[in-house]
Order: C-alpha cells, then structure tokens, then sequence
C-alpha cells in the first residue's frame, strides 16, 4: 500500500494514496464565518466549493506554517452512504510517497476520545506513522453544517 | 695644739684597728708587767741589801765573840794580876790558866778576824788608813804578851795601866768592828736593844766589874786607911749600878718588845732571856749590895772573898753575854731568813704574777677571740644570707662551749655571751622573718614581674620609637639623596627639554606629511567602498535567480506526486510511469537540496559583504579623525614648542628650590639625630629605671616586712 507522508507538529502521519484525489499548492481561501479556528475556509475546485481543514490544528493545536511544502491535500469523503463529497486538508512537509509491508501496522497503545480519526501505526524506515482515517474526521455537527442542504 | 692631739689620738686610732685584739691585750699585759718588774727589782736589791746588812752584822758578831773572850780573859788578868801584885795567892793560881784561855781566846780571834778582815773592811791598810794598826789582833796579843810577861815583875798601878791600855785597844776594836759590820748603825730595830746589851752595856759591865774588882783590891791593900773606898771606886759603882739596875734591865724589856714588834717573834729570846736576865741581875744586884758596904766605908774582911766574887760574876756576866752573842745571831739570822723569805715571796709572787698574768692574758684572750671570731664568722655567715649554716654553726658553738643549762641566759654578763644570745635570738627571728619574706616574696616577683614586663613594653616601644626615628632620618638622608637626585634629572630634564624642542621642530615637518599621505587613503577608502556596495547588488540578483530554481524544483517536486498517485489510480499500466514520477521527485529533491546549499553560501558572502563595507566606512572615518587628530598635534607641537621655551626658566627656579629642600632634609636629618640621641637616653634612663625600680621594690618590700617585724617585737 502507498501512503502519502505529512508532519504535523513534528510528528508523521500518514493517509493512503487510494483517497487522494489530487495534491495543489496552496491558494487563497474564502473565510467561513462562524466556523471552528480548524476549518480556515473555502475554495473553488473544478467549479465546486470545497472545505479546507487545518489538520495540524486539529491534531496538534498549531496553526500549519506557510512553507514551500505546505500543500493542500484533497480527499474524498462520504458524509452519507452512496454520496461522496472532497475535502482539502492543509499539511505541512507534503514531499514523499512511502510504501510499507501490511503486515507492519500495528494497534495503537492509547485512542484518545478526541481523536477517533487516528488509525494503526507502523515503524518504516526509521520513522512512525500513524494513519489518518478521513472518514472520522469531521465530526457530526460539523459535517451537519457542511453539508446539510446536500443531504 | 688640739689639732695636734687630735690627730694623734685619731693616728693611735688607726694604728690600734691594724692590731687583734689578743696582740692589744698582750701589749697592755706587757705595759703593766714593767712597773712590776721594776718594783720586784728594787724590791729584790732591797732585801739584798737588808740580807747583806744582817750577814755583815753576822760576821761583825763572829769577831765579837772571841773578842769577847779576849775582854773577858784581859779584865780578870788585870783583876787578878793586880791583885796577886797586892799579895794575893788565889789570884795568882788563878794566872796562869787565865793567860792560857787568853791565848786561846786570841788565837779564835786572830783566825776569825783573818777571815772576815776583807769582808768588814778590817785589814791592815783600812787599820792604817785610820792610824789604828794598833787594832790589829797580832798587835794586840804581842801587848798581852808583854803584860803577861811583866805580870811577876811590875805592881799593881803598872800592871792596872797596862791592862788598862789594852782593855782600851780591844775597847776600840770591839767598837770599829761594831761600826764596820754596821751593828751599831742597825736601821732596824728589832736587834738594836740586843746589840746595845751586846757591844756597849755588857762590855761595860765587864770593864766596870774588874776596874771595881780592881778599886776593892786597893782599898784593902791602901797604906793611908784600910777600907776606905777611893773616888774611882765610887764613880765606877755608881756606873755599874746604874748599868747593872738600869740600864740592862730597860735594855731587856726593849728587847722583848722590839723583838715582838719586828720581824717576827724569836721563840728563845721571848722564853729564856728574860730570866737569864733576871738571873745575872740578881746576881749583879747581890754583888752591889756588898760593894755598898764598902761605899759606906764598912771595912770588912769579907773583900777579899768580894774580889772572887767579882770573878765569878764576871764570868757568869760574860756568859750572859756570850749568850747574847747568841741570841742576837739567832735574831740576825731570824732577819735573813724574813728577808730571804720576803725576797723569795716578791720574786716568787712576782713570777706568779706575771705567769698567772700571762696565762690570763692568752686565755681571756683566747675566751674572748674565740667567741668573737666565731661570732664575727656567723655574722659574715648571716651577711652572707646563709641562715641555715649560721644556725648550723651557733648550735656547734654552743656544743663545743658546753653552754648547756650551768646558767640561766639572765645570769650570764659576759658581753660576748650576750651577743651570742642575741645573735642566736636573731637567727631564729631572721629564719621566722625569712620564712615571711619568701612568702611576700612571691608576690613581690609577681609584682616585679608585672612591672619589668610592663617597663619591657616600655623599652620595646623606645626601641620602636628608636627605629622609626631612625626610619625618619633614613628616609630624610633618602630624600636629601632623592632631591639631589631629582635636582640632577632637572638638569637632565632641561637638556631633555632642549633636545624636544629641536625635535618638535622635526616632528612638525613629519606631521605634516602624514597629514598629506592620509587624505590621499582617504580617498583609496572612499573607492573600495562603492565598489563593494555593487558586489553586494550583484549578490541579492543571484539570489533571486535561486529563489526561483527553489520555486521549479517545488513544482516539479509537487508534479511528481501527483503523478505517482495518478500512476497508482492507473494500476497495473501506472506501473513504469510511478517509477518515471519517483526519479523526477528525486531530481527536484536534489535540485532543491543544492539550491539551498548556494543560496546559504550566497547568504554568507553577502554578510562578509556587508560588514567589509562598514569595516571600510569605519576605517574611513577613522582615517579622517586621525587626519584631523594629526592635524591637531601638530597644532599641539606648536605650542609645545612655545610651552617648552617658556619652562626652562622655571626648571631654574625649581631647581634653586630643590636646593632648598636639600638643606632642610639636611637640617630634618640632625634633628632627627638629635632625636635619636635623646631616645638612647630614654631608653638608657628606662633601662636604669627598670633595674632601679627592681631593686627598689625588693629592697624597699623586704625592709618594710623587716621594720614591720622589729617594731612588731618592740
């Protein structure tokens, strides 16, 4: 399996190659107003209007920096059975694609109630990643909100 | 005059100290042994010449006996010749015995006389000196001779004045041997009434009884009257009687008292010669009262038995009188032996005397030395402070004078004991006394200790005294040297100031050339920086040309991600192009990495850049400040100059000032000297202070302790 490698707050996380559906430097957002500090704003992508989430926020509590590996992620994500929608998470050091044995992953010692999203973990290459399930990201008021009139 | 007696007396003084005492009490012991000497002398010569007196008295005596028997024998020759001349037979028997005791009588006489004639100054010159060699007993006896021989031939009257003749020459010589053996000029009187009785009343009695003898025999054979008494009958009895009653009998009783009164009592005179005495008086008594019956004119033919009777008497008178010889030889002798034994007691009590005197002298002496010396040894013991010996010795003494209970101490007088009693009192009071002081004596040494340490502080802050005057006076010579010294470098410093003026001038000149030499690095300066600042441009443009680089490799970066995950969409026909994708993200990996690595380098250079430029601009302004700062010194030279010219003269002032000072470091110096004297002294007076306060507070505690005692005792 292909996982697309990022940092947040110094740490490595993982989410796999098969829910990406493209990687794009970053743009100008459109605020949301009321939103939480971690949904930074909005964008316009092939003519729809995509959420963007500040992972690094989420996870760590850090606002992401702006570096030149600093990219938006765009996910595919299912609010609802048989409706698919796409999300833009914000990372920091987007560089590499890493490619682990199945085998390797390994259950988390501790799931915090806070982050249901944070999946196994695997050591590659001198590294640890933990995987990011995108489907448990957003929670479901926040997803309600996102993409009530859709539902 | 007094001066001079004094200072005899004081000479006598001294003289007498260089003497012991036993050489002064022999002297005075000698002194006082002259006189006695001298009196036993005289006393001695005395005695001898009493002895001298007796014993020529004596051999006067020794020629008066047979003298007397001469006298004896003449008288009755002469009384009886005359009467055998008158016709009497028992007369006439009677001669010739008569004639031979004569003889005999002479003969004694002659050979006594022999023998003492030198002695009593009797021999034949002495004789003749006085015309008297008729005297002589030779002379007399070939008188005798004659007589005898004309006894048959011539009468009565004849024969009468031819014995009456040499009864006068044996008269005579009786008397000159009394004169000459000094028995009738005796000074004493003991033997003087005994010698009267000797030499003058018996041979008077003698005489008196044959001249009367004679007067009876011629009345009874008168012519012109029968018993008629003559005139010389009358006058011869009147003399007898008077001697006979008298005289002999006074003679006698004196003798008895005298003998009592002088020179001891002769024990035979005292007994036996009074009534002998008596006994010739009786006789003599008897004999007178039948011659006065003649005196009366009794005629009586009784005469003729008379004149026997005369005989008889005159041989018991001169038996008396022989024994008177006696007697008085015995007295004689009786003197002797007194003044023998008189002359013996002065000598022998002289001798004792002055042995007994001397014996005293050494033993006094010695009893009065011995103490004194030992006493006088304890004193010096004493004054020598040992104690202990001294009572040591006194108990030795007092054991070998045995001084143990004989008398009490209030009884004994001798001075000498007394001063031992006293010393002894002493020593034992000196021990009590020694015992107290060595008691106070601790803590006077604990004061004296306190007060030497105190007086040492004392001194050693003189000392310190001393040696910061010294210091003083050093560093007064050091700054006398200094000043000549500094007087010196003002000179020096003068020729200094000289060479500086010369050498500012040169000094001038080079300033200015620097100053020149300056502007123009200024400007070098000035160039380097500009062209700096365009290097610096150059650089910022070489960045921008990285950024961009960093920008494509991103991009490409970002491409080949993308077309890895489009490669994986793609499957098993992605498959070559996600290796194409990954190659390429490689390269703008590496691409990015290098850009990085210059765009650091870029960083640096620019930075070096940057502050070469503003190490430039400081230097530049350095170079202006030192520009003007030259500009400013030479100014300063200039006025250095000027200054210079103006300060040699004051240097002279200074210099005479320096001078000054010298004088009165110099003057700082003696008085410091000065000073330095008067702390010697100081320190000379607290060292005798030290000494005098210790002997001081010793002798003045211990005498207090001593007086405190004695009045104490007092």
């Amino acid at each position: 399996m292909l996982f697309l490698q990022f940092q947040a707050a110094d740490n490595n996380f993982g989410i796999s190659v098969d829910d990406i559906v493209e990687i794009i430097p970053p743009v100008n957002l459109k605020s949301i107003a009321r939103a939480p500090a971690y949904v930074p704003g909005q964008f316009n992508y092939r003519g729809k209007l995509v959420p963007v989430i500040d992972i690094s926020l989420l996870i760590s509590g850090s606002r992401v920096k702006n570096l030149l590996s600093t990219r938006i992620i765009l996910v595919k994500y299912q609010p609802a059975e048989n409706r698919e929608e796409t999300i833009g998470l914000m990372c920091e050091q987007v560089m590499d694609i890493v490619e682990p044995e199945a085998e390797a992953f390994e259950t988390p010692g501790y799931v915090a109630e806070q982050t249901p999203y944070l999946g196994k973990v695997i050591y590659h290459k001198n590294k640890i990643f933990q995987l990011v399930k995108t489907d448990d990201l957003l929670n479901e008021d926040l997803k309600k909100r996102l993409f009530s009139e859709k539902i | 005059m007094f001066s001079l007696k004094y200072n005899f007396n004081q000479k006598a003084k001294e003289t007498l100290k260089k003497f012991t005492v036993s050489q002064k009490i022999t002297f005075i012991g000698v002194i006082l042994a002259i006189p006695m000497i001298i009196q036993m002398f005289f006393l001695v010569i005395n005695s001898g010449k009493d002895i001298d007196v007796a014993e020529k008295e004596i051999a006067g005596l020794e020629i008066i006996r047979p003298l007397s028997s001469v006298i004896e024998f003449v008288s009755l020759h002469k009384l009886h010749s005359v009467n055998a001349a008158s016709g009497s037979e028992a007369s006439a028997a009677k001669l010739t015995g008569l004639v031979k005791s004569a003889s005999t009588a002479f003969a004694a006489l002659d050979s006594v006389f022999k023998e003492h004639s030198s002695y009593l100054s009797l021999e034949e010159e002495d004789l003749k000196a006085v015309f008297k060699q008729d005297l002589l007993p030779e002379n007399l006896r070939k008188e005798f001779d004659q007589i005898v021989e004309k006894t048959s031939i011539a009468n009565a009257g004849e024969l009468e004045s031819e014995h009456d003749k040499l009864l006068a020459g044996l008269f005579s010589l009786l008397k000159l041997t009394g004169d000459n053996s000094n028995l009738i000029l005796d000074p004493e009187l003991d033997t003087y009434y005994m010698m009267d009785i000797v030499v003058i009343t018996m041979p008077e009695i003698i005489k008196l009884l044959s001249a009367t003898g004679v007067e009876i025999s011629k009345t009874m054979h008168s012519e012109d009257g029968a018993g008629k008494a003559t005139f010389e009958f009358l006058t011869h009895f009147n003399q007898f009687k008077k001697l006979a009653a008298v005289t002999l009998r006074e003679n006698a009783q004196l003798v008895i008292r005298s003998d009592e009164d002088n020179h001891g009592v002769n024990e035979a005179v005292q007994k036996e010669f009074p009534a002998l005495t008596d006994t010739l008086v009786t006789e003599l008594n008897s004999l007178l009262d039948q011659m006065g019956n003649i005196a009366s004119g009794m005629h009586s033919k009784e005469n003729g038995s008379l004149i026997m009777k005369v005989g008889d008497v005159s041989g018991k008178a001169f038996t008396f009188w022989q024994k008177s010889g006696y007697y008085l030889e015995d007295m004689l002798g009786e003197r002797i032996g007194y003044y023998s034994r008189i002359r013996f007691a002065a000598i022998f009590i002289s001798l004792f005397a002055i042995v007994f005197a001397g014996w005293l002298t050494i033993t006094i002496s010695r009893q009065l030395i011995k103490p004194i010396t030992e006493v006088s040894k304890i004193s010096t013991v004493i004054a020598e402070g040992k104690i202990d010996r001294a009572k040591e010795l006194l108990e030795e003494f007092d054991r070998e004078n045995n001084n143990e209970g004989t008398t009490s101490d209030q009884d004994i007088r001798d001075e000498i004991w007394l001063v031992y009693i006293s010393m002894n009192k002493m020593v034992e009071d000196l021990r009590e006394l020694l015992s107290e002081v060595r008691k106070s004596g601790v803590h006077v040494t604990s004061g004296v200790t306190g007060i030497t340490s105190s007086i040492r502080n004392l001194e050693a802050s003189v000392a310190e005294q001393a040696a910061s005057s010294n210091e003083v006076n050093a560093t007064s010579k050091e700054i006398t040297a200094a000043t000549k010294d500094l007087a010196n470098m003002m000179n020096d410093i003068m020729g200094l100031a000289d060479e500086t003026l010369s050498l500012a001038n040169t000094g001038q000149t080079g300033f200015d050339e620097i100053s020149e030499t300056m502007a123009t690095l200024t400007n070098a300066t000035k160039d380097i920086s500009e062209k700096l600042k365009i290097l610096y441009q150059k650089t910022g443009n070489i960045n921008n040309i990285l950024t961009t680089i960093t920008k494509v490799a991103t991009q490409t970066n970002l491409l080949s991600l993308n077309a890895s995950i489009e490669a994986e969409k793609a499957g098993e026909y992605g498959a070559g192009f996600s290796v194409v994708a990954k190659e390429i993200r490689r390269l703008a990996d590496q691409t990015a990495v290098a850009a990085l690595e210059i765009e650091e380098m870029i960083t640096d250079m620019q930075k070096a850049v940057k502050e070469g430029v503003i190490g430039i601009e400081v230097y530049s302004s350095q170079t202006k400040n030192y520009s003007e700062k030259i500009t400013d010194i030479s100014r300063d030279f200039v006025r250095i100059i000027e200054n210079t010219n103006t300060i040699i003269p004051r240097f002279e002032m200074i210099n005479d000032g320096m001078q000054m000072n010298t004088k009165a470091a110099d003057q700082i110096r003696e008085a410091m000297d000065q000073l330095n004297d008067v702390t010697n002294h100081t320190k000379d007076s607290i060292s005798e202070f030290r000494e005098i306060s210790e002997n001081l507070n010793m002798a003045v505690r211990s005498l207090h302790t001593v007086v405190s005692k004695f009045s104490a005792d007092s």
